[in-house]
């Protein structure tokens, strides 16, 4: 019995590496360009917004909660950020991503204080942000001119390496050092693994909830203002498709949804899986409403693989 | 002592709670019919009956799987799913284009509480993903058209009108609606299900089989919000792959605004009615007020996280932290 759950669970470690083997064997075989380098760079380009909105959702999952808004959110701190840009420039920026720290924080004061599920708080403020990003946008695609807020996905800081490439690679690593090594993400696998036992423990619950909320608004903060700015526009619904990929990557890459078990690295192995099963699709000629079909069955798959049954008395 | 003035405090604030929503239609309909004076026509208000027909249907529906402490999000999914294949498959509007909507829903339910009850996942993530599946299935077969059914069977279901003046979908959903009432609270089915959502592993030992009611409740919603969409696409004469934009918020709203609490086990059916009535009086009458449709999402928002809160006031001691 003991031999059986270790398997299992050392399959479960490993099962994304191996998905990610075989699925890049088979487009790469199926498609000799798919590993050209165009097609290469183009797919880091293309995971570069889920990669940092599914490295906010890794902090969330962790504690065994959901965030449904960080695809509204990204498309409101786009829209925010492209209409401040005339006036402020790279200002603008700063305050989109502001914007989603605040509405990240309104997610976290609204599941802890209100004690509203957080699944039906975020997916609520998902209905309420569309509605905000409309009225904001008058329904149509807000165009940005200001080079400073362009320069933030087009310019480079380092070497000659675009900024769209680098800032997924910087949010990893920072996402890495505070989820492992400070006590902020040990707490992060405490609340995930026993909500009630870390509150008795003295570690202050509600707080650790609602900056993990925080974070992730910010990443969708970051993620929108870089499509806004990748695309020169903030456009109605653009981050919309980021909350189901998000939550899919973090759950394929081995994070259970119950909580406690996981961390960013797994989630960088998810965001590349979905990154490349998208890309392979595209190159397959798949139309966007199969893909929908696509993403919520593997979503169900990767949750019924590696969800902790052990850990649910039963299940809601 | 104490613990008898506890008890007395309890019992006036599950009153209190349980009068809102009649005092919140009532509230409601005042207001709006001093704003604007279209309101309170006879026209109108038919008008409200007519839309809250389709609501009471879904919102009736997907009460079973949140009287057990789970959750439907893929109702958008199922109406669209339901609707859309039925009309591919049989486009005529004939007796059997109903029994295949009906069929549909009742399958795409089923799907959902297999998921949950056999393969043990949490259902808000399962509908969160089938949501996105049968949407995606229905845009499939669409390719983002209309699909007409035109006949006048099937159109006088919803339009026809065996009551001079009043159409024929808010009888026949009322009639759907008591059926499933009786259903809910007369039948062991019902019961059992109130049970799950109390206590599950206290049902469990008492010997309810508590995979197959689960199961139950599941295609028990996909059935009705399938009737809802017949009630639907009869009233439009089509079924589209947009149709079910919207109604995932405002049924959702009703469940909880009617007294239904998402922990389960508390309220029934029987209250809903009265939460589908706030969500359309409300609907109808920001539209005649001429609020725009996106502020009125936020609106809606707030809604939904207010009664949330307001509803799980009585029994707070049972959800210490939240997830």
């Amino acid at each position: 019995m003991k031999e059986s759950v270790k398997r299992t669970t050392a399959l479960m470690k490993y099962l994304p590496l191996i998905l990610l083997v075989v699925v890049s064997l088979f487009f790469g075989i199926l498609y000799p360009r798919f590993f050209s380098i165009k097609n290469v760079l183009n797919l880091i380009r293309q995971m570069s917004f889920l990669m940092i909105v599914s490295m906010g959702m890794t902090f969330i999952i962790l504690m065994g909660s959901i965030d449904a808004s960080v695809g509204a959110n990204a498309t409101f701190c786009g829209v925010i950020g492209a209409l401040l840009a005339p006036y402020l420039g790279g200002g603008a920026i700063i305050i989109g991503i502001l914007a989603g720290a605040g509405v990240g924080a309104l997610n976290g004061t609204i599941v802890t204080k209100v004690k509203v599920p957080s699944f039906l708080v975020t997916l609520s403020l998902m209905g309420a942000l569309d509605g905000a990003a409309l009225l904001l946008m008058h329904s149509s695609p807000v165009n940005i001119s200001n080079q400073t807020f362009l320069d933030f996905s087009n310019g480079s800081l380092l070497f000659s390496l675009p900024n769209v490439d680098l800032i997924p690679i910087i949010m990893i690593a920072v996402c890495y050092f505070v989820i492992n090594k400070t006590a902020f993400g040990r707490s992060l696998y405490a609340i995930g693994g026993n909500e009630q036992a870390t509150f008795y423990s003295g570690i202050r619950v509600r707080q650790i909830q609602i900056i993990a909320f925080m974070i992730s608004g910010i990443m969708a903060g970051v993620a929108g203002c870089l499509q806004a700015s990748m695309f020169e526009a903030a456009c109605p619904y653009m981050g919309d498709a980021l909350m189901m990929n998000s939550i899919a990557a973090v759950v394929i890459g081995g994070t259970q949804l119950s909580g406690g078990v996981g961390g960013p690295l797994r989630t960088v192995f998810g965001v590349v899986l979905i990154a490349i099963i998208g890309s392979g699709m595209n190159f397959m000629g798949v139309e966007p409403a199969t893909r929908h079909i696509v993403t919520g069955a593997i979503m169900i798959l990767a949750v019924s693989v590696n969800i902790d049954r052990s850990k649910m008395a039963y299940v809601k | 002592m104490t613990a008898d003035v506890r008890k007395t405090k309890k019992i006036d604030i599950k009153k209190v709670v349980n009068l809102v929503p009649v005092i919140v239609i009532i509230a409601l309909m005042i207001i709006f019919s001093f704003l604007s004076p279209a309101f309170i026509r006879f026209r109108n208000l038919v008008e409200i009956l007519q839309l809250s027909s389709i609501y009471l249907l879904i919102a009736a529906g997907v009460t079973f799987p949140i009287l057990m402490g789970s959750i439907d999000l893929s109702i958008t999914g199922i109406i669209v799913g339901s609707g859309v294949i039925a009309a591919t498959i049989a486009p005529v509007g004939g007796l059997f284009t109903v029994f295949l909507i009906l069929f549909i829903g009742l399958c795409l339910g089923l799907f959902n509480g297999l998921l949950v009850a056999k393969i043990k996942l949490p259902s808000f993530i399962v509908t969160l993903a089938t949501n996105f599946i049968y949407c995606g299935i229905a845009v499939a077969l669409t390719e983002g058209y209309n699909i007409n059914i035109r006949s006048n069977f099937f159109s006088n279901i919803s339009n026809g009108r065996m009551i001079p003046g009043i159409p024929n979908s808010i009888i026949l959903a009322g009639v759907v609606y008591i059926v499933f009432v009786y259903l809910s609270e007369k039948t062991k089915t019902g019961r059992y299900i109130m049970a799950i959502g109390g206590k599950e592993d206290v049902a469990a030992r008492m010997g309810i089989n508590v995979a197959k009611y689960k199961i139950i409740a599941f295609a028990l919603s996909g059935l009705l919000i399938g009737c809802g969409t017949l009630f639907l696409s009869a009233r439009l004469g089509m079924a589209s792959a947009r149709l079910g934009s919207g109604y995932l918020f405002n049924t959702l709203i009703a469940v909880v605004v009617g007294g239904t609490a998402l922990s389960g086990g508390v309220g029934g059916v029987r209250r809903t009615i009265l939460g589908v009535l706030i969500i359309t009086i409300l609907e109808n009458g920001m539209t005649l007020g001429g609020i725009d449709v996106r502020i009125q999402y936020m609106v809606k928002a707030v809604i939904l996280i207010g009664s949330v809160f307001l509803i799980s006031i009585p029994d707070r001691s049972r959800q210490d932290l939240m997830k």
